[in-house]
């Protein structure tokens, strides 16, 4: 056993007792890294790494990161760093100044040991867009990770660092948190700074990140959480301590399930890990309660989210010519390059996405897709904080099943309840800035599912509470997926 | 709302600034497909269309304006070395043909 | 056909303020390309736009100026299209939620009404050669206001002082320089004729690229006469965007206008709504510098004459310098008199604006005092005038030199008077047949006679009393 496999705050005591020290863990992190057979890895960090600890001296020894190596997922800005959202178009863009996260992060004295890989823009969820190549789970090579965070989720999950810092815009930190046992936290929307992420769908863009479990994703929280003025969006609510709640009971919490949600889900191996998960809580004190939701609405969730999130990226993404910065291809005329850039830089995937996005907008359409899409969003929200008025926190699987089989990406069927629900239902946190985390929920067949914890918004210190009980009932944390020797 | 046809895809591209390869238009034809499927969903949601359009997840305002000062700008070299060509301290492109 | 010009102006104006709209970079004119920029005026990933507290506060007063209403909670939105000059692929603009709306300015006896008032960034700046074009960004993401009247103007005079009195608002609130020729006041136009006794309207078109105010009286008048021709031939107006060619004196075809530009306005997601409160609003507009008007109003109000005010307000920077002059003490009319002769006719032999006129208020209030205390006339004055701006001396040490002295000295002058009144019969018959004009020709020979340096009012009175006398 290494302390690289210990939580944060394990890691933390043990740097502070003297029995490890940050250059050990580093080394160890990178070696891990290099080591890695998923893919997780768009740069491995290493001089720079060792540069930052050998530069540890002027950093608070008593913060929680110090000398805690991380990995970032590769849309964020890292100054000096080339980052390219896993995308062709991005080779060779190399940033001038750090996305805020970063700098706070790198503030508390962590150590960036890599960028990951991910789907490419952060738009998909199988971990299998980005230009390097697809992410392998190391649960179970065969099978994938999910995304967009997938560098982030098969890194973590093969304990390369206890934190990997993320983003989710419809499920992507949660859904791969599910797929490998790990703990995938979204807080709400604007309560991490945005800026330096590359936008996807800024109105649905939060900063989320993977941790062991349930503490570490807390204390985490503290440093990152805050008001940012160069986020308009970012919050100025004051930063709480959102560990100050762990240990309180779930006595008396009030847990709701969608029923309309989880019937949606086929497999009964994981409809009954959930129930007898949910008797333990029920066991311990909390209350359960059974909402449910028009299906109309739990149906709409993903082409509300689809619809949405394209019109969004594309516009976004009208930056990315080659000419300012990026992999520029050449041509006659400016008009050539740009075109060539984008042709040659965009996967076909991501493309076709960019067409519906932008025909959504267009004057004739956009009533009918993008405005009717918002207007979803909105019956969406209330519908879902209307049941969490009756409650602290919705709680569902994860997913539908354990991490697929690549083979079976596209063995769906896309109009199925199972499918637009079960599949994608998450995507309401983001509708509706909600705090949601993913934890372990237990293991089918040898892989990890993970389960879904919501709350209102700017509620992350119940929510992390209750999340914090349910790690202890449940059992599970710190779940690695070691190679067998 | 405007049929979707291989043309109108087209001159969507097109407007992107990017060229897709001709299988693609296939394959883009049927996404549209499943997505005009997966809309009509959300037209069955009984009152959507008298809903309000929502642009941020939740009620947020700010009277936060950016104070007028100014910050240190770029250094010329920061703010050049990700463009390809560079002359007399401007981006240099082929000429613009749309003028 | 009896066809009437429809005319409407589309105005940009580039907002002095320290940094630019949406980033904290400098807001500076020329300089090496490439050096006033921040990340996002790049559009790095990742980079957001933060909005400027200052360029709200001019937009707020020039929408007050021009009468409109103003919004009390800012809205951007996305203009989404690929331009070289457009680093984004969008530009941040205001489409659903102008901040000010439906005002009007009033141009001698006529009023036109102001549609829109919004907040946007400007552009890079390009260059081109045969070969090859290039991109500045200095200028990208400076503040713009872009304001959008109706189709009220009738003729290339009414745009003109339309576009002078939207000048006058921007330069007397300090917002802007409103200058043309530097590219900081922008303007284009949409014109169509109209036959008055039908409704059918014909096509516009649109003028670009004006760079004075002159260009465009002249460009709108070729295009009234060029449509005219073509409709009364019974040809269509083609919707089309055009030029002014400054040396064949003629509007020429730039492009088509074509219809088809989806810009896919929708919300920018990264501005939240910015709530205005009414306090705040208020204070703005209570703070706004006096605008022409008012100046105008205040210097009547000091006995100047309209035509002597209407002068000084033409121009900001010649009315605060008149307003400092006041400040001194000196007397409303004097000060006025000299800024609209002296001063003004210096300015315009030596090409330079009031900005780069080498005497400080407070050199020339010296000088004014001297004539105010009757120690020096005005013809003198206007010697040392000549002589403290050359050879960069003050009034006090001219004086000096030059031994001048205004002979107040009262039996001198009437001892001059009469001299003159002797020599002058016929305009002592004049007078006394009521002429008061002869008394204007003896008091002027008397002056002539001693060189001016006889006192002008002494002299008056003493004409007055010798000639009654006669």
């Amino acid at each position: 056993m290494s302390y690289l496999d210990l939580s944060i705050k394990d890691i933390h005591e043990a740097i502070l007792n003297h029995e490890v020290t940050p250059i050990e863990l580093v080394k160890e992190a990178l070696e891990r890294a290099h080591n890695d057979k998923h893919n997780s890895f768009e740069c491995i960090l290493d001089d720079e790494a060792l540069e930052a600890v050998n530069n540890l001296a002027s950093k608070d020894k008593n913060n929680i990161f110090y000398g805690i190596p991380i990995v970032i997922k590769d849309n964020y800005s890292t100054k000096d760093i080339e980052t390219t959202a896993s995308s062709n178009i991005l080779k060779g863009y190399i940033p001038v100044f750090d996305a805020e996260v970063v700098t706070r992060l790198k503030e508390a004295g962590a150590i960036i040991i890599g960028k990951t890989t991910m789907d490419e823009l952060a738009m998909g969820g199988t971990g299998t867009t980005g230009h390097l190549g697809k992410q392998t789970n190391p649960w179970d090579a065969e099978r994938m990770v999910g995304g967009s965070s997938s560098g982030c989720a098969s890194s973590i999950a093969s304990g390369v660092t206890p934190f990997a810092l993320g983003s989710d815009t419809g499920d992507s930190v949660r859904k791969p948190a599910s797929y490998v046992g790990s703990i995938g936290f979204k807080p709400t929307w604007g309560r991490i700074s945005r800026f330096g992420l590359f936008p996807f769908a800024p109105s649905l863009d939060t900063v989320a990140y993977f941790t062991r479990n349930v503490y570490d994703a807390a204390i985490s929280l503290n440093v990152l959480a805050g008001r940012d003025n160069k986020d308009m969006a970012s919050s100025s609510k004051e930063v709480e301590d959102y560990t100050s709640k762990l240990f309180d009971t779930i006595k008396g919490k009030k847990i709701c399930v969608i029923s309309g949600i989880l019937d949606s889900f086929s497999n009964e191996k994981v409809k009954n890990l959930f129930l007898t998960q949910l008797d333990k809580l029920k066991e311990a004190g909390a209350e359960i309660i059974y909402e449910d939701i028009d299906k109309n609405l739990l149906l709409s969730i993903l082409p509300t989210y689809y619809i949405i999130s394209s019109c969004e990226a594309t516009s976004n993404t009208a930056s990315l010519d080659g000419i300012k910065f990026g992999n520029r291809i050449e041509g006659d005329a400016y008009e050539d390059v740009v075109i060539n850039t984008r042709t040659q830089g965009f996967s076909e995937r991501i493309k076709r996405r960019f067409v519906i996005g932008s025909y959504s907008l267009l004057k004739e359409n956009r009533e009918e897709l993008f405005i009717r899409a918002k207007k979803s969003r909105r019956m969406i929200v209330d519908a879902f904080n209307e049941a969490l008025k009756k409650c602290d926190a919705i709680y569902l699987p994860a997913s539908s099943s354990v991490a697929p089989y690549f083979k079976d990406i596209d063995n769906v069927d896309k109009l199925s309840d199972e499918y637009l629900i079960a599949d994608n239902f998450m995507a309401y946190a983001n509708f509706a800035g909600l705090p949601s985390i993913t934890l372990p929920l237990g293991f089918i067949d040898g892989l990890p599912i993970g389960a879904n914890l919501t709350s209102k918004i700017f509620d992350e210190v119940n929510l992390l509470s209750i999340a914090s009980n349910v790690e202890r009932i449940i059992g599970l944390k710190n779940l690695l997926a070691k190679e067998e020797e | 709302m405007k049929k979707v046809t291989k043309e109108v895809l087209r001159d969507t591209a097109s407007r992107l600034m990017f060229t897709m390869k001709e299988e693609e238009y296939d394959t883009l034809l049927s996404d549209f497909d499943l997505i005009i499927k997966q809309m009509d969903l959300i037209a069955n949601i009984k009152g959507v269309d008298e809903a309000t359009p929502m642009t941020f997840p939740y009620e947020i305002s700010t009277n936060y304006l950016r104070i007028d000062e100014v910050e240190a700008p770029l250094d010329i070299k920061d703010a050049l070395k990700n463009a390809k060509d560079v002359k007399d301290n401007q981006i240099e492109l082929p000429k613009v043909l749309n003028r | 056909m009896e066809l009437i010009p429809i005319i409407g102006l589309e105005i940009h104006i580039q907002m002095k303020t320290k940094s630019k709209m949406f980033s904290s970079a400098p807001n500076t004119y020329g300089l090496t390309p490439n050096t006033m920029t921040s990340p996002l005026d790049f559009a790095f990933p990742g980079t957001m736009p933060t909005v400027n507290k200052e360029a709200v506060i001019h937009a707020l007063r020039v929408a007050h100026a021009l009468n409109m209403s103003l919004e009390h909670e800012l809205h951007f939105d996305r203009k989404n299209y690929f331009y070289s000059d457009l680093p984004k692929g969008y530009q941040i603009t205001q489409e659903e939620r102008p901040l000010g709306r439906d005002g009007y300015i009033n141009i001698k006896d006529k009023q036109i009404r102001i549609k829109r008032l919004h907040i946007e960034e400007d552009t890079c700046k390009q260059t081109h050669t045969d070969e090859h074009s290039y991109l500045d960004f200095n200028r990208a993401g400076i503040p713009l206001l872009e304001i959008v009247t109706l189709p009220d103007i009738r003729s290339a005079k009414e745009a003109v002082a339309v576009l002078e009195k939207i000048r006058s608002i921007v330069s007397y609130l300090d917002v802007s320089d409103g200058k043309m020729e530097e590219g900081s006041l922008r303007c284009d136009v949409n014109i169509s004729l109209k036959d008055v006794n039908s409704e059918t309207l014909n096509n516009k078109v649109e003028i670009k690229n004006l760079n004075s105010l002159s260009n465009m009286e002249k460009a709108i008048n070729y295009e009234i006469k060029r449509q005219k021709e073509l409709l009364l031939h019974g040809e269509e107006i083609k919707q089309e965007t055009r030029r002014y060619d400054e040396n064949k004196k003629e509007t020429t075809f730039l492009r088509i206008k074509v219809d088809a530009i989806d810009y896919k306005y929708f919300p920018d997601p990264n501005i939240i709504p910015i709530k205005l409160s009414a306090d705040f609003i208020n204070e703005v507009i209570a703070t706004s510098s006096e605008l022409a008007e008012a100046r105008y109003n205040r210097y009547l109000s000091y006995g100047l004459k309209e035509y002597d005010a209407s002068l000084l307000v033409m121009d900001k920077d010649i009315s605060d310098y008149y307003d400092l002059l006041i400040k001194e003490g000196i007397n409303y009319k004097l000060a006025a008199n000299w800024m609209n002769e002296e001063v003004r006719s210096y300015l315009n032999k030596q090409s330079i604006d009031i900005k780069h006129f080498p005497l400080f208020a407070t050199d020339l209030a010296d000088l004014l005092r001297y004539i105010e205390k009757e120690e020096v006339s005005n013809k003198q004055a206007r010697e040392i005038f000549a002589r403290i701006i050359k050879e960069e001396k003050t009034s006090k040490e001219i004086i000096e030199t030059m031994n001048v002295s205004l002979i107040s000295n009262e039996n001198e002058i009437r001892k001059l008077v009469n001299e003159i009144l002797d020599s002058n019969p016929q305009t002592i018959i004049d007078f006394k047949a009521g002429k008061d004009r002869a008394l204007g020709y003896i008091v002027g020979e008397v002056l002539k006679r001693s060189k001016g340096q006889a006192n002008p009012k002494v002299t008056t009175k003493l004409v007055h009393e010798e000639i009654i006398r006669r």
